[in-house]
């Protein structure tokens, strides 16, 4: 039903969005949205909004990590924590950078 | 220390160092189009020794370090080197500007504006050039950025210059793939 009520919201009727191709004019409808709200922003705070949205992630990944190796140790957290980014950040990316030997420029601590 | 501190200390050890700067990556496209995440600060920075960067690393004094290791970028050959800020994986990262024509234009280009919690005078590209990089690097997460850039700055871009370095790098069909994908307003 929120899928229907925020379709109406959009300008999009929920009769729409049931049909073949309709979820293709909610989305567009969304980004249309989305774009309007960034045009409406200040630069400045969506630039900053960057480091926020990146400190509420922080926040939330450092929970998991402390469930998936099942300590709230601070270091081993944190030890953690670096391991999954250093990952994040080698899979993301990719071919773009080599290191000075060829080697992939991300070493993934062992 | 907040990341945007970090940031502006950063950004500050670089002007003492007389080194001038650029940011680039995700917060520039946060700047021109619709903001999320990033867990890093890209600078661009016009070195003329290593002397400065050992001057940067001195500037930015215990908890901040630099990565022993450089690496390259692939498609222009540019530099990079990491500083790892204390207890946050978020790191900043500093490409050497290179001799790769779009990187020296961009640089050129580049415009002044004041974010009081990062510097006075902060340097970021023009929208145009942020879309013709996001398209060159052409990742899944640079082409949705160049798409999201476009739909935000609409008709105020100049898309002639786009058009002409995205031909000079061979990017027209990525270009035009994500005009077909941004909707009508």
């Amino acid at each position: 039903m929120a899928d229907r009520d925020g379709a109406i919201l959009l300008g999009v009727s929920p009769s729409e969005s049931d049909h073949p191709g309709g979820i293709a004019r909610v989305a567009d409808a969304i980004y249309r949205d989305k774009v309007r709200r960034a045009r409406a922003q200040d630069p400045v705070r969506k630039l900053l909004d960057g480091f926020a949205l990146f400190e509420s992630g922080l926040a939330l990944t450092t929970l998991d990590v402390a469930r998936a190796i099942g300590t709230s140790d601070d270091a081993a957290v944190r030890e953690a924590l670096h391991r999954r980014f250093e990952r994040v950040r080698q899979v993301r990316e990719g071919a773009l950078y080599r290191a000075v030997d060829g080697s992939p420029a991300v070493r993934v601590r062992a | 220390m907040t990341l945007e501190q970090a940031a502006g200390l950063v950004l500050g050890a670089l002007d003492d160092a007389g080194v001038a700067h650029m940011l680039v990556g995700g917060l520039t496209s946060n700047y021109y189009g619709i903001p999320r995440a990033t867990q890093d600060v890209d600078v661009v920075v016009q070195l003329t020794g290593r002397q400065q960067l050992t001057r940067v690393a001195d500037s930015l004094g215990d908890g901040f370090t630099i990565d022993a290791q450089v690496s390259f970028e692939t498609i222009t050959g540019n530099a990079r080197y990491v500083i790892r800020l204390p207890a946050t994986p978020f790191v900043v990262e500093l490409f050497v500007l290179g001799e790769d024509p779009f990187q020296q234009e961009r640089f050129r280009r580049r415009v002044s504006i004041a974010i009081p919690q990062i510097g006075e005078h902060v340097y970021l590209p023009t929208p145009e050039d942020v879309v013709v990089q996001k398209i060159r690097w052409g990742r899944p997460k640079d082409l949705e950025d160049a798409k999201d850039v476009m739909a935000v700055q609409g008709e105020a871009l100049d898309m002639e210059y786009i058009k002409v370095w995205c031909t000079r790098h061979d990017t027209q069909q990525r270009l035009r793939a994500i005009l077909d994908q941004i909707p009508p307003a």
